[in-house]
Parts: C-alpha cells; structure tokens; sequence
C-alpha cells in the first residue's frame, strides 16, 4: 500500500504525522501543489472521518457511560479507607489539653487560606517541633493566581493560619511554613 | 433507625457514608485539578468524589474500547480508581494523579488481555461495541454509512497489536501527547511515534479498503 513506504517521511520533506495533524483544516498551498501530500492526504481520509465519527459517537452514546453504581462502589470503598491521619495532644489550658486530629486542623488551616482571594491551599502537613514541648509546625504548600503580591498574600495567610489555629484549639502554632508551589489560571 | 447506622450492626460502613454529592462536591468545580488532587491527597472525601466524576468516563471509554467487553471495562475502572484513594497520598505531585489513574488503567486492562491470551475461552462483548447511531443522525442512510464505518473501524482496531491500539486511543481518543502516552505505557516518545504511525497506517489502509 503507498502509506507502508511512507511511513515517517515524504520525498517532499513532510511528515505522516504533519499530514495528518493538518487534516482538520483546508489543504494550505504547499498540499495543493504537492501530489504526494495530495496522495497521503487522501488515503487518509476515511480514517480522520470515522475518527471524528467515533470520537464524538463515545462522548454522547449513553451505552459509553459507566454505570451510576460504580462511582458509589469506589466512594463506598474509600469511605471504609477514610485516611484519619495522627492525633495530636495540645496543652491548651493550664491544666487542660486538647487532643485534635491532623485532617482535623488541616481543614481549620485550609479555611484560613480560603479567604483570601488569589491563594489556593494545596498540601497540609502538620507536625510537631523537633525538641519542642507542644509546639505545632504547620506546613502549607499554596497556588496563586497570577499577579498577586506573593509577599503580601503570604504574610497575611501566615496571621490568617495563627489566628485560626488558636481560635480554633487555644494553641498558636509555633511555626508556620508556606511554600508556593505553583500558579493557577482558571 | 440509628441504631442500625452502627457499623457493628449493619454490617456495612458504607451505610454511614453521605450519598454521593451531598457535601462541597459541587464547590470544587471551580478549582483546578492540583488542588482538588491536594485536597484528596490529605483525605478529603468529597474531593475524591469530584476527581472520581471527572475520570470515570474517560477512563471507562479508554477500557471499553481496549478490552471489547462493558464487564471487565467497570471492574479496570473500579479497581484504578479505587487503588487511586490509596495512592493518592504517596503522589509526589498534585497534578501527577491523571497520569497516574490512565496508567494503571491502561496497566490492568493489558493484564485482562494477557489472562485472555492464557484463556481464549473467555468471551468478549462485541456485539454490544458498536450500537447503531441512530441518535446522530435523523438521516437513515447515514447512520447506515456511520455503523458501516464503525465496524470497519472496530474490526481494524481490534486487529492491531494492544500497545499500538493503546497508543492510537491515547491519542486519537483523549488528547493525550506523546510525553503522558510514553508514562502511561512506559516507552519513549520515539517508540510513541512509531507506534502511532504503525497504528494509523494499518486503521487507514482499512478504511480505504471500505471505501
């Protein structure tokens, strides 16, 4: 067949793969004087259109779609694998202490992020001061959307987080590290 | 009863979990994907949700169409999606888990084809492939052209090689590029290419022939 022989290259210098990356749009003026880009290009043909064909008949064809009850068996299965994560004991009295989960405070440190507009809470990661009594070590990996003052934003995420925290379980975090990791462009 | 939503007594844990799309679900359509997969990544339930919504049609498409047959496609999907919640935390990086879930995907349904290979009294559900697409067109003469093209088309791609199949579906089917087909089936790119070329040449010899 004359598509074997030409597998990767024409004697015209093109592509296969050129030719049929070019397919959706009219032939350009190089294609209309080539007769091997011609040749390629119609051999191609049948397949580009039952490509589009059977691309659009997947999207929309209900019998395409899985079943409603698989997405509930993988929730169902994630549910009885819920990530609880570790407990932390926090002196926040005299006297008294606090024993809070890490999703726990990660959920408190992640809406303390969500009140800023143009920063995203990503990674939380929370831990305790090495050598530290009962200091909290919070670690918060963040997107922002472009053409905010990271300096700014961040300063005012790191009292936004302290605040929240000691509302929250009595205790200010010792230390609160933040890292933007990258930019977000919805 | 509350008292049969204890675990002990139900039997099941799964009856304590809301129904689907009963908590911030719906919030995380804004989001970009890294930070729902972050959200999910530190055990967020209902950001796995809106991750499980967004992949399982792509992914079930993908199996469909690898491995002919609707039953084993809904147990690749389960089981990647599924394994998906436990990997999750081990991700280096948030936007890592697309690239993961179609690789396993892929992965499994290569292992469901290899124990056919070791089975081949096991049956396909090709019948039910190709359904007449008489929902795309009012024109009957032109859903008999489609269903004539879809068949020529399924028998072509059933013909090839799964790698060289996979790597056509990849492509054609899901927009994916040379890099992310190369992670998911573990080859270079120069082998993506190759494969891909192999592939489009054997589809459209059979579609001229059709023709």
């Amino acid at each position: 067949m004359a598509l074997e022989n030409r597998l990767y290259r024409l004697d015209c210098g093109r592509t296969v793969n050129r030719i049929w990356q070019d397919m959706f749009r009219p032939p350009d003026p190089h294609t209309r004087s080539c007769p091997d880009c011609q040749t390629v290009r119609a051999e191609m043909e049948g397949l580009f259109n039952a490509t589009a064909a059977l691309r659009n008949h997947d999207l929309r064809q209900p019998g395409l779609r899985p079943p409603a009850g698989l997405k509930e068996r993988v929730l169902d299965a994630a549910f009885s694998q819920v990530r609880r994560g570790p407990r932390f004991s926090l002196e926040s009295a005299p006297g008294g202490t606090v024993e809070v989960s890490e999703t726990a405070l990660a959920a408190v440190v992640r809406g303390a992020a969500r009140g800023i507009g143009g920063v995203r809470a990503r990674r939380c990661r929370i831990g305790r001061v090495e050598g530290g009594d009962s200091g909290l070590l919070i670690h918060l990996r963040t997107a922002v959307a472009p053409g905010v003052d990271i300096c700014a934003a961040m300063a005012f995420l790191r009292l936004n987080i302290r605040d929240a925290v000691e509302a929250s379980v009595g205790v200010v975090p010792q230390a609160v590290h933040l890292t933007v990791e990258d930019l977000y462009d919805d | 009863m509350a008292a049969a939503e204890v675990p002990e007594e139900s039997g099941s844990v799964a009856r304590l979990r809301p129904p689907a799309s009963a908590g911030r679900f719906e919030g995380y359509a804004g989001l970009d994907e890294a930070t729902v997969v972050a959200l999910a990544q530190d055990g967020d339930l209902s950001a796995f949700e809106h991750l499980v919504e967004s992949y399982q049609g792509r992914l079930f498409r993908l199996a469909y169409r690898l491995l002919n047959d609707r039953g084993d496609a809904e147990d690749v999907v389960q089981d990647t999606l599924t394994a998906g919640w436990r990997a999750l935390p081990g991700l280096d990086r948030s936007n890592a888990f697309g690239g993961w879930v179609y690789r396993t995907a892929t992965n499994r349904c290569f292992d469901v084809l290899r124990r056919r290979t070791a089975h081949p009294e096991d049956s396909v559900d090709s019948a039910g492939l190709w359904p007449a697409p008489d929902a795309m067109t009012g024109d009957p003469h032109r859903s008999a052209e489609l269903t004539a093209q879809f068949e020529c088309l399924s028998r072509a791609l059933s013909a090839l090689p799964p790698e060289q199949r996979a790597c056509w579906l990849l492509r054609e089917m899901h927009d994916q590029s040379y890099a992310e087909i190369g992670a998911a089936l573990g080859i270079g790119p120069g082998t993506v290419r190759g494969r891909l070329a192999r592939a489009r040449e054997k589809l459209a010899e059979a579609m001229i022939q059709w023709h």
